[in-house]
């Protein structure tokens, strides 16, 4: 079933000088339990996809098109009622763990901020909830974990955290940006099994911006390649990495080092 | 293009990215273009014209002014009328002459002592926070030490030490007010020092010396030029203040703060020290005007929307 | 522990090329004093050579002391023992001294390449400045950019108009220009695009060792070493663990780290299988 439904998604930027077309045509489909993996180098404006479910597009920014969201129209949306779908069903994990965090604040609280703003549960709650999720992800010692501040971790463990406070709302759709790209490759294994883990098991739908097809071929379901604000080519993992139509997505696969072509 | 070609495949979107994230073009040196920019605010546009108006009145007082400033030719102490515009003084001096012809020291001497002490703050700063460690303590504590006291007091007690003369204010001023910059270029040079590209030219062989002009001071040159435009207000209050104290520029010389001081024993001829007064208060703010626009055109935070709004 | 050094050195002293190596550390340890008052040994007892058009790749995860390899062997760091010989010439740490002529021949490309280019100077002043170490050299500004991919109008721009890519070239072609001997790449790729990654180490091999430089290239990605080096080192928390030529490596690792970070490089297969779960 599609719970993101991405139909000629058009966003440009004007700035005094110009006006910069970031996203042409976009459309796809993110469906509930897959993980759908963008593709791109940067500046091809897979973060802004994202960002755009999010609402959460830069000032200047002029959206058209449409976002589906389980029969919703996100597309114009009022900021009001996006805020209250973000954080709850819409959620999102950043490419560097240390600074998505405040580092003056506890774990605990960080983690469980949006969801006693959102679902008015009280702290003592919210904090069992909470400890219960950073078990769900892998957390070593939840209960004392909690208490913690953000530089008591490793990247890794940050990480874990933060799809913890992603998913503690019971979201429908995470989308992560680069979740792994300022990890240590044994460390990223881990996190790639969590984030397939925590799709399966939740039926979430997931939008997995990334640039490196190492990733995309251990854990995307779909690919969707992107260029200069334009989907190149889509479809199932495999296709795509194995019989790449479009010229882009050959000469991306075969730039990989070790490419063995 | 083809793409399938590595040549040049990560130029084309890149390209297009920069240019639409930063409106400056390129090809032009940054600090130099930004400077009229920078007037072009409404703010810098208002202070840069004051300050124009005020040159020219500098330049040329002796044609403007209708009379001599030093000769006591009028009755003391009358009223602006339509002979003088202004009024006169306890001495029977017109007061629009003198204003005028005070111009000529007080703004010169506000701008050279501020470039003297940037000059001096900004050396010994740079030097404290490329070495670091003794010197860096010694010179730091030194300024601290400036620092402790307020400003106008400090310098009252140096121009007082030193004897009352526009010379020996300019001295007095330029010792309280070197730490400022001192500090503000310590530590940007400390941040400059440890960063990749500085390192990159040390391992290129450059000593120190070569490494602060060539590497470390294209980089923080701005803010204390920001700084020095803000501080040339202050510095002219500065003036006006030991003026006023009898520490500053000597009679007969036509001299704001001296003016302003005669005036406020005069209490009712309040002619005397307005218009002096008045004098001081425009330049101050276009100075400060102008450094206000050239701070935000300079700091890449805010230098987009300065560039917006201009053009 | 014991076991592992012996093989490291013993590893070590098959350089491949014959007689002096170019770079040579023996036993280097380099320390840091933590803000608890106690210390922390970044790198433990380093034992590596380099020979003549050599590249090593030294390959390990975050905070295992390979960046700080790299600075102790350009003089950034002052080792807490341990010697560092270049060419028949002691590495001495650089402190706030100018740098002794006899070592300019180690150059550096750094890993941020938002960092590591003056923003406030011209690209070509900034290219000239590592020229003028190397004035018998052929090269110049044009013939640098040109082998670095880039248009000769780039000379005269600033750095911020550039993209993170085109940067990195030209702080390769800056290391390039001072006719270096010994090139040491500390992660120069890592903040770049995977799709660049593989082609900008490529272009740091070649032109090293065409103008008959060694490299010594520093990454967290085993396959992009793979691809352009002659030997490989593995460091893990401070110590070499493992040093052996590259297809060794990667056909044939010894050391349980080694085959660790191996297995754990996801395969770009389209199979859907994570790393390390079977």
């Amino acid at each position: 079933m599609s719970m993101i439904s991405i139909r000629d998604l058009n966003l440009s930027v004007t700035t005094s000088k110009q006006t910069a077309h970031i996203l042409k045509d976009v459309s796809f489909e993110l469906e509930a339990g897959r993980i759908t993996g963008v593709a791109g180098a940067s500046g091809s404006g897979k973060t802004q996809t994202g960002l755009a479910i999010l609402g959460l597009s830069p000032a200047g920014a002029e959206l058209s098109g449409s976002i589906g969201f389980d029969g919703v129209e996100l597309v114009g949306m009022p900021a009001k009622e996006h805020n209250r779908l973000r954080g709850v069903q819409l959620s999102m994990v950043f490419q560097d763990p240390a600074s998505a965090f405040h580092p003056m604040l506890s774990v605990g609280d960080q983690i469980t901020d949006h969801l006693r703003h959102h679902q008015k549960v009280s702290k003592r709650e919210a904090l069992t909830k909470a400890i219960k999720i950073l078990g769900r992800t892998r957390v070593p010692h939840p209960e004392e974990a909690v208490k913690k501040y953000p530089h008591q971790f490793s990247g890794g463990q940050l990480q874990r955290i933060a799809f913890a406070s992603a998913i503690i709302c019971d979201p429908k759709v995470l989308i992560a940006d680069e979740p792994t790209t300022a990890l240590d490759v044994t460390v990223q294994a881990g996190i790639l099994r969590l984030l397939r883990e925590l799709c399966d098991d939740l039926d979430l739908a997931v939008l997995l911006v990334t640039h490196d097809f190492g990733v995309l071929s251990s854990v995307a379901d779909t690919i969707v390649v992107m260029k200069n604000g334009v989907v190149v080519e889509s479809g199932e993992r495999e296709a795509v990495i194995t019989a790449p139509q479009h010229e882009y997505t050959r000469s991306l696969i075969e730039s990989l080092p070790g490419a063995e072509v | 293009m083809s793409i399938g070609t590595p040549k040049h495949s990560d130029n084309a979107p890149t390209n297009t990215e920069a240019v639409s994230r930063d409106p400056v073009d390129p090809g032009l040196k940054r600090w130099q273009i930004r400077f009229p920019k920078a007037l072009r605010t409404p703010l810098g546009f208002v202070g840069a014209g004051i300050l124009v108006i005020w040159l020219i009145v500098a330049i040329f007082a002796p044609l403007l002014a209708p009379f001599d400033p030093l000769a006591q030719n009028f009755p003391r102490l009358s009223a602006p009328s339509s002979e003088n515009l202004l009024g006169t003084d306890t001495l029977g001096r017109d007061v629009l002459s003198r204003i005028l012809l005070a111009a000529r020291t007080t703004l010169p001497a506000a701008v050279f002592v501020v470039i003297c002490s940037a000059l001096l703050g900004s050396v010994l700063g740079a030097i404290a926070g490329y070495f670091g460690r003794a010197v860096d303590e010694i010179i730091m504590r030194i300024a601290d030490l400036v620092f402790a006291f307020p400003t106008i007091i400090l310098a009252m007690v140096i121009a007082a030490a030193l004897g009352p003369g526009l010379k020996n204010a300019i001295i007095a001023i330029l010792l309280v007010s070197w730490p400022s910059y001192a500090r503000v270029t310590r530590s940007l040079v400390m941040t400059a020092r440890g960063s990749e590209y500085v390192i990159a030219g040390r391992l290129l062989g450059f000593s120190a010396g070569r490494s602060l002009a060539r590497e470390i001071a294209p980089n923080v040159i701005s803010p204390v030029v920001v700084l020095a435009t803000l501080d040339v207000g202050s510095a002219i209050l500065t003036m006006a203040g030991l003026s006023f104290l009898s520490l500053g520029a000597v009679p007969p010389t036509p001299d704001w703060g001296a003016m302003i001081s005669e005036g406020v024993s005069q209490f009712a001829a309040w002619w005397i020290a307005f218009f002096p007064g008045l004098c001081i208060l425009t330049i101050v703010m276009a100075f400060n005007f102008i450094g206000d626009s050239l701070r935000d055109s300079l700091d890449p935070h805010t230098a987009q929307e300065v560039g917006e709004t201009t053009s | 522990m014991t076991s592992i050094d012996q093989a490291s050195t013993a590893s070590a002293d098959q350089t491949p090329t014959a007689g002096a190596p170019l770079l040579s550390l023996d036993s280097v340890a380099c320390e840091y004093r933590l803000d608890g008052g106690g210390r922390f040994r970044a790198v433990d007892g380093v034992s590596l050579q380099l020979g003549r058009s050599e590249v090593l790749g030294l390959v390990g995860e975050s905070g295992c002391g390979k960046s700080t390899l790299a600075k102790l062997i350009c003089g950034l760091e002052r080792p807490a023992g341990g010697s560092i010989t270049f060419d028949g010439n002691p590495v001495r740490a650089l402190g706030l001294k100018k740098r002794a002529q006899e070592l300019l021949g180690i150059q550096m490309v750094f890993q941020n390449p938002y960092a590591s280019l003056n923003p406030r100077r011209r690209i070509r002043d900034q290219l000239e400045d590592a020229l003028a170490l190397n004035p018998d050299g052929s090269w110049t500004v044009d013939s640098l950019l040109d082998a670095v991919d880039l248009p000769s109008d780039s000379a005269h721009r600033y750095s911020h108009s550039f993209s993170g890519g085109q940067r990195q070239r030209i702080a390769i072609a800056r290391a390039l220009a001072a006719g270096p001997k010994v090139l040491v790449g500390d992660e120069p790729i890592a903040s770049l695009d995977a799709f660049l990654q593989a082609r900008i180490a490529r272009m740091m091999r070649d032109l090293a060792i065409d103008s008959g430089a060694s490299m010594i290239f520093i990454s967290h990605d085993l396959s992009v070493v793979r691809d352009i080096a002659d030997r490989v080192a593995v460091m893990e928390a401070g110590r070499i663990v493992e040093v052996a030529p590259t297809d060794q490596i990667w056909d044939d690792p010894q050391h349980p780290y080694t085959k660790k970070l191996l297995a754990a490089i996801p395969k770009v297969d389209g199979k859907g299988i994570i790393p390390g779960s079977s």
